[in-house]
């Protein structure tokens, strides 16, 4: 088991060497100045020079990554080209937005999709059919198209919710839910249909195993077979597919962060790219990646508690 | 496809009709994309109008199909690019292998981590001028899973013989990738084609909805709906429609998928050859005389089986086993023998209730100390299954949950039956664990099933069916999985559990060898019937039907005749549903005679406590004891 989990860190570290390349990487190879782009038409060559030189344009590009990876390894991730804000900053104040939205949703969809899948394994029949079309349109519905129907629907037409906007928990834990209850439902869409289907195919060939006859030929209760030996014999790819979905999510937050417009990393993202902020993206990458690698470390960890097998390893 | 799948096929005239229509624009919308009118601005949908107007006016409807040929000529774009890259390099990474493989493999895996959307907003915020480099990157980003694919199914079928031959006939490299392994792979491919092309449109919508696609006044899916998320307090049409046809597609696209890997992996999927043995099941079966009415049961029976028919399948018809009578005595040990396919386990299992998938019993009786096994249903069923009839599964390591420890999985029955604490029940496993001979009872308990062999599951799942003190123990092939060391020692332990709990066994075999060792009496099966039952030494000795002889005979052991040769019974068990009208056996038997293949021939008693499926069974009786009188 360490030595999966050890494997798994160290496999992380190309993967963030590669995407804290990547804006240099782009940079070099892109037609034009980043610090033209910065500042717009009407500035002047001295203007882009100066800042060129501030920006570290002007050295060669393996000085400039590692000044900036020998930065990054203390936590200063550089300053916003645009707002001079401090990147590091800006990204832990956002963080907690989209950490909510994201482990929010992700406990929703599993909620709801192990319990529909679960539902359409043992009952089958139009249930079964039910799960098969809603995974259909969980999958074919763009979740941004989702959230705006949602915000015409409940805040615009009912005014239940707010249509947009974040509270901090601090501020009001009732209102910080009210804030995200839209989105959560808007993200977890994808998330809860695709994870009761999986659950849905992966139950039913759990629960025609020979060790599940066995165990009702013992008299034991139907509900400790299902939710005991059931569940958690089928939970291996449904805990995998979970952390795909988890990991979707931070990239389905860009969207969905925009359209409720909340301040998380994923609406950063989008307006960093409008003013080409490349070191606001550059930071805002590295972080997406650190969460990705967690997200399949816990995955990796679950695997281990489910499967006493996977605990060699 | 049209008439096996209306569905898909509707799916895939709509999107080629979307697709058209929207390359077709600019000859069949009603108005030029950006002619305004701000007389008539946000209306609903008209005949006019046939999808209403934005804010300034122009006419949703022109502005989709516009709006469409751009969305539509990105997302080909994106798919395009992770197509010519996700297919080369996966066939080159599975057909090659080694470290080839190993390196494409290691990128494509830090591929599949990149967060996508965002990484495109990099690529989007440093090449702004130029979005079709941004959606080359998105097409690179979405092949990882496509070239994981791929590979896969290049690796199997590289591992094919004809590959071989065609290395040894000479064949290039390229040759062989290109022609021989891209055919094989190209179902793989097509479906993944209609996922990645599902994907490629819902992040170009995305990305247009986020401005960066089309620039004003041009028209995309996208921008249409980020327009109409801008009035939605005053219409929602534009969302609507803007969202309405991307999902359209998108869901066109993951049907055609669906159909496409279906159609892909159709050709040996259970549902088509289930389909196909059920249509055979229905003409076959007709013709089966209907069951002889039940007999009745001596009373002093532990166990009953009266008329039992059993069927697989949607449809009454596929028999696998018809009109099945006998009985067990209290303490009796009974075997039931027959070749795999018989529809012995079937039997065995619908006693205690649990036929695999969609079997079921479909005429007869089950009777167990005079109640009605068939009717049990709940608690009454729960408290039988364990507490009356315990079960032993042919597979012993299939039979034992792979993630919980040895001990609670006995614990568990245990506890089922009676209300004893947590701690007693622990107490009692290792006693039980003890009774099967398992050698540090205490230590076994605590071990997982990959942790024991296939010896000690075998005795783990004999105590756990022995927990609950059932009166009859079924046990289905207990030693065929095991050692022939260990068969002995097994039967040995089911003789002297019997014995000690006063237990009756019926075990399952297919080695009358087998049941001798341990039964004084059983019923051979063939076909899905009942063909002889009797005291084991005279079915051993003097049997009185051809198959119990050819199952005799094929036995290699002292106890057999020892002039007779080995015998293989020729030919295999008819499939359900292709059992003939006539005997059974008839197609195997060497001593067929017109008279057999007449008509069905019904079982009837030959001499004390026999019964025989056979026309000839009293010739073969006289035969036998002048053949054993001669000896």
């Amino acid at each position: 088991m360490t030595r999966l989990i050890v494997r798994r860190l160290l496999l992380a570290i190309p993967l963030l060497i590669v995407v804290s390349m990547l804006t240099f990487v782009l940079t070099a190879v892109a037609p034009g100045n980043p610090a033209a782009a910065v500042l717009g038409p009407e500035a002047s060559a001295k203007e882009v020079d100066a800042l060129s030189h501030e920006m570290g344009l002007d050295e060669p590009l393996p000085n400039q990554y590692m000044t900036w990876a020998g930065h990054a390894v203390t936590g200063d991730l550089g300053e916003s080209l645009v707002s001079s804000e401090s990147v590091g900053e800006a990204l832990s104040s956002r963080l907690p937005v989209t950490l909510s939205l994201v482990i929010g949703s992700t406990a929703i969809s599993l909620l709801f999709g192990v319990a529909l899948g679960m539902f359409s394994a043992l009952r089958g029949g139009s249930v079964g059919l039910l799960t098969d079309v809603l995974a259909m349109l969980g999958w074919a519905i763009p979740s941004f198209w989702l959230g705006l129907m949602l915000i015409d629907l409940v805040a615009v037409n009912l005014h239940w919710l707010p249509a947009t906007g974040y509270v901090k928990f601090g501020e009001s834990p009732l209102d910080w839910a009210r804030s995200l209850i839209l989105p959560w439902v808007t993200l977890a869409a994808l998330g809860i249909t695709g994870i009761a289907k999986q659950t849905r195919d992966s139950m039913r060939e759990v629960m025609g195993r020979e060790f599940i006859a066995s165990l009702r030929g013992g008299g034991v209760p139907e509900w400790r077979i299902v939710l005991l030996h059931g569940l958690r014999n089928a939970a291996i790819p449904i805990v995998t597919v979970t952390g795909v979905f988890a990991i979707a999510m931070l990239g389905g937050a860009v969207l969905v962060e925009t359209v409720f417009a909340m301040p998380g990393l994923g609406a950063l993202a989008v307006t960093s790219a409008r003013a080409g902020d490349l070191t606001m993206l550059q930071g805002i990458v590295v972080v997406i990646a650190v969460l990705v690698v967690i997200i399949n470390l816990l995955v990796d960890i679950s695997y281990g508690w489910l499967n006493p097998k996977a605990r060699l390893a | 496809m049209v008439r096996r799948r209306p569905f898909a096929a509707f799916a895939l005239a709509l999107l080629v009709l979307v697709i058209v229509t929207c390359v077709a624009a600019p000859l069949v919308a009603p108005y030029p994309p950006d002619k305004t009118n701000l007389l008539s601005s946000l209306q609903g949908p008209s005949l006019s109008h046939l999808a209403g107007t934005d804010k300034l006016g122009r006419d949703t409807f022109s502005r989709l199909l516009y709006g469409g040929r751009l969305t539509l000529l990105y997302a080909a774009i994106v798919s395009g690019v992770a197509l010519l890259t996700a297919v080369p390099l996966g066939l080159i990474s599975g057909y090659r292998g080694g470290p080839v493989d190993r390196a494409i493999m290691s990128v494509n895996d830090i591929g599949l981590a990149l967060p996508v959307l965002v990484v495109v907003l990099v690529v989007l915020s440093v090449f702004s001028e130029y979005l079709v480099i941004a959606m080359a990157a998105l097409g690179l980003l979405l092949a990882p899973p496509m070239l994981r694919t791929v590979r896969g199914a290049a690796l199997a079928v590289r591992r094919e013989l004809f590959v071989d031959a065609a290395v040894v006939a000479g064949l290039s490299r390229p040759q062989i990738v290109f022609r021989h392994i891209l055919p094989r792979v190209r179902g793989p491919v097509l479906v993944q084609s209609a996922i990645v092309a599902a994907l490629a449109v819902q992040f170009t919508v995305g990305l247009s909805f986020l401005g960066f696609v089309a620039n004003p006044p041009e028209a995309s899916w996208g921008s249409i709906i980020a327009e109409g998320a801008q009035v939605l307090s005053k219409s929602s049409w534009m969302l609507l429609f803007g969202g309405g046809i991307t999902a359209v597609v998108v869901l066109c696209l993951g049907i055609v998928g669906d159909a496409l890997r279906d159609i892909a992996v159709g050709s040996w999927t259970r549902e088509s050859t289930a389909a196909s043995r059920r249509r055979r099941g229905r003409r076959r079966v007709a013709a089966e005389p209907p069951a002889p009415a039940p007999r009745p049961a001596s009373s002093a029976a532990l166990l009953a089986v009266r008329g039992l028919s059993i069927a697989f399948g949607e449809d009454e018809d596929l028999l696998v086993a018809r009109d099945v009578n006998f009985t067990i005595e209290p303490g009796q040990a009974v075997g039931l023998v027959g070749e795999s396919g018989c529809g012995k386990t079937s039997v065995a299992r619908s006693i205690i209730r649990l036929l695999s998938g969609d079997g079921r019993v479909v005429a007869g009786q089950i009777e167990f100390d005079g109640r009605d096994v068939l009717g049990l249903s709940g608690a009454d069923l729960a408290s039988y299954r364990g507490g009356s009839v315990g079960y032993v599964a042919q597979m012993p390591m299939a039979a034992l949950d792979p993630t919980v420890r040895v001990g609670p999985q006995i614990e568990e029955v245990l506890r089922a039956h009676e209300s004893i604490s947590r701690a007693e029940a622990r107490e009692r496993t290792i006693e039980l664990l003890a009774k099967v001979r398992l050698p540090k009872p205490a230590e076994v308990a605590r071990l997982y099933p990959h942790e024991i062999s296939g010896g000690m599951a075998q005795r783990v799942s004999i105590a756990r069916a022995v927990a609950a003190k059932p009166r009859l123990l079924i046990a289905d092939e207990p030693t065929t999985a095991l050692d022939v060391t260990l068969q002995a020692a097994i039967l040995d332990l089911l003789r002297n559990l019997g014995r000690e709990l006063g237990m009756a066994i019926l075990l399952v075999s297919h080695d009358l060898g087998v049941v001798s060792e341990l039964c004084d009496r059983a019923m051979v099966m063939y076909a899905g019937e009942i063909v002889e039952q009797g005291p084991v030494d005279d079915l051993l000795f003097a049997p009185a039907h051809p198959y119990t002889e050819a199952l005799a005979a094929c036995r290699p052991s002292s106890t057999t005749v020892r002039d007779r040769p080995l015998l293989v019974i020729p030919g295999q068990v008819p499939a359900p549903g292709d059992w003939p009208r006539h005997c059974h056996f008839a197609d195997r038997c060497s001593h067929r005679t017109e008279q057999c293949v007449q008509r069905p021939v019904p079982i009837e008693p030959v001499g004390k406590g026999r019964e025989s499926r056979c026309v000839y069974a009293t010739e073969m009786l006289r035969e036998g004891t002048r053949e054993k009188a001669r000896a």
